[in-house]
C-alpha cells in the first residue's frame, strides 16, 4: 500500500514536470508564468535526487556509511571537521555559487529563455551534479586530494600536468572576464563604485576587529561590515546626486581595469587576515542571505515571462554574442548547468568536512542541484525584463549605434520594440546616467533582480535595489578576483619551484611579488583589452571563459571514469561518459568555431584578417589579441585533448586485462559513529 | 536524526591501522555545549559561512591532546585563517 502511493506520488511529480516543460515549449504568445519554469526544474530536480542520485550513490559508487570520513579519521578541529550534512550543504553551496550561474543565462536569454532553461535543467541532472559528487566521492576516499593530484594519481603524470595547466589557464580568463563583468557594471556609475569602494576601508577594519581587536569573532566583525556596507549603499545616492562628490566617483573603463588589477595585486601579496579573509566572509553572508530572498520573491511574485521561447538569434546572428544555440548556449551558460570549476572545491575544503560517506550524495549532488536552481532565477529575472530594453542594455555601443533613436531603429530590426524614452525613464528610476549597451549582464540583472525585490518589498524604491543587486554581484565576484588571483599565485609558485627552487617557497618576499605580479598581468591584460575592445569584451572573453570552464569539467570526467572503471564498475561508466561525450563535442565545435570560423563576428582569425590592412590606428594591437584568443582556445582544446587520450589509454589497458584495476584510495577503516541514526 | 543527539561507541578498534589515533568520534562533547539555542544557531551559522569556532577547537583539543596547552583565541585564528585561504581554492565563479 505503502509502496503504491509512494509511486503515485513520483508519478505526480513527473506529471507536473512535464507539464511544466510543455507549457514552456509549446506556449505562444501570451507571457508565460515563470512559475512553469520553477515547476518543471524542481520536479526534474526531485525524481533526479531519488532515483539517479541513489542510483549512482549505491550502485556505482557503494557508498558506505560504516567507512569512517577524512574528518573522523583526520580530525584536527581546524580543516579537517565532521560537519552536518545540512550544514555542509549550506556550506558547499556558498562555496560553489558565485556569479556564473547569475551571469551565463542573462547572456543565453538572447536565444530565448527555453534553450537556456532546457540546458540548465538537463545539464545539472545528468552532467554537473553527476561530476561534482563523482569528484567529490573521489576525494573523500582519497583523503581529501585535489583534482590535480588524483589525475596524476589515478590517470598518469601527463594527465595530471595538463590539469593543472588547464587549472592555472582557465583561472587566468575566469578573473579577467569577472573582473570585465565588474568594470561594466561600475563605469560611469558613481554610486556603485563608492560603494564598492567602501567595501575596501570596511574589510581592512573588520580584518583588523577579528586579528587584534576581537580575536576570531567573525561573526561579530561581519555584522558591523554588514550594517557599515548597508549604510555605504545609502549614501551612495547623495554621493550620485552631489555634483563634487559624484565627479570623484565617476570613472571610466580603464581607470576602473588598473584599479582592479592593483587591488587583486595587493590581495595577493598582503596577509589574508587583512583583506581577504574579511571579504569572503561579508561577500558569503551577503550572498547567501540575497540568493534566499531572491527566491523568495520571485516565488510570492511569480513574474510573468516577456522575453519569447525562442528568439530568431538561435541561427548565430546573435548582438550580444555570435554563434548558433548549439554549441554556443551550452558553453554561455556553464557554471548552473555544468561548472569544471567545481570539481577543485568539490576536490578542497568539502571532502574534509563530511561526517558520513553517504552524506556526499547530498552535498555533491544535492548542492549542485541549488546550483542550477540560481541559474534559473537568474533566467526569470532575464526573461521578465521588456525584450527592447534588454537588448538595449546587452548589445554593445558600436551595434547599436550613438544615438537612443538609433538603438530602437535597430531593435526594431529584430522585431522587438523600443518605446522612446524606455530607456531614458529606466536610467532615471535605476539612479544611473544611462542603461544603453551596458554589457556583461550585471547591470540587467540588477534590473531584473531590482523588479522583483521592489515589488515584494517596495520600501527603499527601485533605485536602492539596484545598486544592492550591483552591489550583491560586484562584491563576491571581486572575492573571487582576490582569492582566484592568490591561488593562481600558489599554482604558479609550485610549478616555478620546480624551475628555481627559491620561486617554490610560499612565504619569500621576492618569489610572492613576482609571481603575484605574473599572475595579476596574464588576466589583466584580457581585462585590459576587453575594456578597450569596441564591442565590449564580454562578446570574445565569455565564450573563452565558458569553454575553459566547460573543458575542465571534462577533465574531471575523465578523472571519474577512470576509476569507476579501476573500481571494476565499467559497466556503470556512461554515468560519467555520457556527460563527457556531450561536453567534449560541444566544447570542441565551440572552440574550433571560435578558432576557425570564416564569419568574423565569430571567428578570432578571420576577424584578425578583416582588420589586416585597416586604417584603424588600434588595427594591430587588436589582431595581436584576435590571434592570442584563438591560441588559448587551441591551448585549451589541446590540453583537453591529451587528458581524454591519456585516459582512454588507461580505461583500455584496464579492460583489456593489461593493467591491473589499482585505485589510490585511503585504506578503509570502519566508522566510530553508530551507523543509521 | 537531530544535530547534535546523535550516540557513538568509541573505543577505536585497536586492530585498524589509523593515520591519527584522535578521532572525532565524540560529538556528544559538542552536543553539550550547544545546549542553548543561540549558541547552536551561532555555530550553525559559523559552519555554513567557514569562519572559525575556537570553541570547537578547545573541546578537540581537550580529547584529543590533553595535557598541552591549546593555543589562545589569537594564535588560533592566524591558523585556521592560513589554512583554510590556503594553495586551494575555496570559492567558485
Amino acid at each position: 500500500m505503502r509502496r503504491l502511493l509512494s509511486r503515485l506520488v513520483w508519478l505526480a511529480v513527473g506529471a507536473l514536470g512535464a507539464t511544466g516543460f510543455a507549457l514552456l515549449a509549446l506556449h505562444r504568445g501570451e507571457p508565460v508564468s515563470a512559475a512553469w519554469i520553477l515547476i518543471a526544474g524542481v520536479a526534474s530536480y526531485v525524481i533526479a535526487y531519488r532515483f539517479y542520485s541513489r542510483f549512482i550513490a549505491l550502485k556505482v559508487f557503494g557508498l558506505d556509511a560504516r567507512r569512517a570520513t577524512p574528518a573522523e579519521r583526520l580530525g584536527n578541529g581546524r580543516d579537517f571537521v565532521p560537519t552536518h550534512k545540512w550544514v555542509l550543504f549550506g556550506h558547499h553551496f556558498a562555496a560553489i555559487a558565485g556569479a556564473g550561474p547569475l551571469i551565463g543565462p542573462m547572456l543565453a536569454a538572447q536565444f530565448g529563455y527555453l534553450p537556456g532553461t532546457l540546458w540548465l535543467i538537463a545539464g545539472v541532472v545528468v552532467g554537473g551534479a553527476v561530476q561534482d559528487f563523482t569528484i567529490l566521492f573521489a576525494s573523500l576516499r582519497r583523503d581529501g586530494k585535489s583534482l590535480g593530484q588524483m589525475a596524476k594519481e589515478e590517470v598518469n603524470p601527463v594527465a595530471g600536468m595538463a590539469a593543472m595547466l588547464a587549472i592555472l589557464a582557465i583561472m587566468i580568463i575566469l578573473l579577467a572576464v569577472l573582473a570585465l563583468v565588474v568594470v561594466n557594471a561600475l563605469k560611469a556609475s558613481p554610486w556603485g563604485l563608492f560603494t564598492i569602494a567602501c567595501t575596501i576601508p570596511i574589510a581592512l577594519l573588520m580584518g583588523w576587529w577579528m586579528k587584534a581587536l576581537r580575536p576570531g569573532r567573525v561573526l561579530e566583525a561581519s555584522a558591523v561590515g554588514v550594517t557599515l556596507l548597508l549604510v555605504a549603499l545609502v549614501a551612495g545616492r547623495w554621493v550620485s546626486q552631489d555634483p563634487t562628490w559624484a565627479h570623484w566617483f565617476t570613472w571610466p573603463g580603464p581607470r576602473l581595469a588598473w584599479a582592479i588589477i592593483a587591488y587583486g595585486f595587493a590581495a595577493s601579496v598582503l596577509p589574508v587576515w587583512l583583506l581577504l579573509s574579511p571579504r569572503d566572509y561579508l561577500s558569503t553572508f551577503l550572498k547567501v542571505g540575497t540568493v534566499l530572498f531572491l527566491a523568495v520573491a520571485i516565488l510570492i511574485l511569480l513574474p510573468p515571462l516577456r522575453l519569447p521561447a525562442l528568439t530568431r538569434f538561435t541561427d548565430g546572428t546573435g548582438p550580444v554574442f555570435a554563434g548558433k544555440v548549439f554549441p554556443f548556449a551550452f558553453i554561455t551558460i556553464a557554471c548552473g548547468a555544468i561548472s569544471g570549476f567545481h570539481a577543485l572545491v568539490a576536490s578542497g575544503t568539502t571532502p574534509k568536512m563530511l561526517t558520513r560517506e553517504s552524506d556526499a550524495r547530498l552535498i555533491g549532488y544535492g548542492g549542485m542541484l541549488m546550483e542550477s536552481f540560481v541559474g534559473l532565477m537568474a533566467m526569470i529575472a532575464a526573461a521578465t525584463l521588456d525584450p527592447g530594453v534588454y537588448f538595449a542594455m546587452n548589445v554593445p555601443a558600436a551595434t547599436l549605434g550613438p544615438t537612443a533613436a538609433t538603438a530602437a531603429t535597430k531593435i526594431a530590426e529584430w522585431g522587438f520594440t523600443l518605446q522612446p524614452g524606455t530607456m531614458e525613464a529606466l536610467a532615471r528610476q535605476m539612479g544611473e546616467a544611462t542603461l544603453f549597451s551596458r554589457t556583461g549582464g550585471a547591470p540587467s540583472l540588477a534590473v531584473g533582480m531590482a523588479a522583483i525585490l521592489g515589488g515584494v518589498v517596495s520600501g527603499p524604491g527601485l533605485a536602492l535595489w539596484y545598486h544592492f543587486a550591483i552591489m550583491f554581484e560586484a562584491l563576491f565576484i571581486l572575492t573571487t578576483v582576490d582569492a582566484g588571483t592568490r591561488v593562481g599565485r600558489f599554482m604558479l609558485q609550485e610549478i616555478a619551484g620546480h624551475v628555481w627552487e627559491p620561486l617554490g617557497r610560499t612565504s619569500w618576499y621576492p618569489s610572492i611579488f613576482l609571481t603575484s605580479a605574473a599572475v595579476v598581468l596574464a588576466w589583466g591584460h584580457f581585462l585590459y583589452q576587453g575594456v578597450l575592445d569596441p564591442l565590449g569584451g564580454i562578446n570574445s572573453l565569455w565564450p573563452l571563459f565558458g569553454i575553459a570552464n566547460q573543458l575542465l569539467a571534462a577533465v574531471a570526467l575523465c578523472v571519474g571514469t577512470t576509476i569507476i572503471v579501476k573500481m571494476g564498475k565499467a559497466r556503470y561508466a556512461w554515468v560519467t561518459l555520457a556527460p563527457l561525450a556531450w561536453l567534449a563535442s560541444a566544447t570542441l565545435t565551440a572552440g574550433w568555431q571560435k578558432v576557425f570560423a570564416a564569419d568574423p563576428r565569430l571567428g578570432f582569425l578571420a576577424h584578425a584578417r578583416t582588420l589586416a590592412g585597416s586604417a584603424n590606428p588600434d588595427a594591430a594591437r587588436m589582431i595581436f589579441n584576435d590571434r592570442l584568443d584563438a591560441a588559448l582556445a587551441l591551448l585549451f582544446m589541446a590540453v583537453v585533448l591529451v587528458v581524454i587520450a591519456a585516459s582512454a589509454r588507461e580505461w583500455w589497458l584496464v579492460l583489456a586485462g593489461r593493467k591491473a584495476p589499482v585505485v589510490h584510495e585511503s585504506p578503509f577503516v570502519e566508522t566510530a559513529y553508530a551507523v543509521g541514526d | 536524526m537531530r544535530w547534535g543527539t546523535r550516540t557513538e561507541k568509541q573505543e577505536p578498534d585497536a586492530k585498524t591501522p589509523r593515520k591519527c589515533e584522535c578521532r572525532e568520534g565524540s560529538l556528544r562533547v559538542t552536543a553539550e555545549a550547544i545546549r542553548s539555542g543561540t549558541a547552536r544557531v551561532l555555530r550553525v551559522v559559523r559552519e555554513v559561512v567557514g569562519a572559525p569556532d575556537y570553541e570547537r577547537y578547545l573541546e578537540h583539543h581537550a580529547r584529543c591532546h590533553p595535557g598541552a596547552a591549546p593555543l589562545d583565541p589569537r594564535a588560533f585564528y592566524a591558523e585556521f585563517v592560513t589554512r583554510r585561504f590556503g594553495p586551494g581554492p575555496t570559492r567558485c565563479c
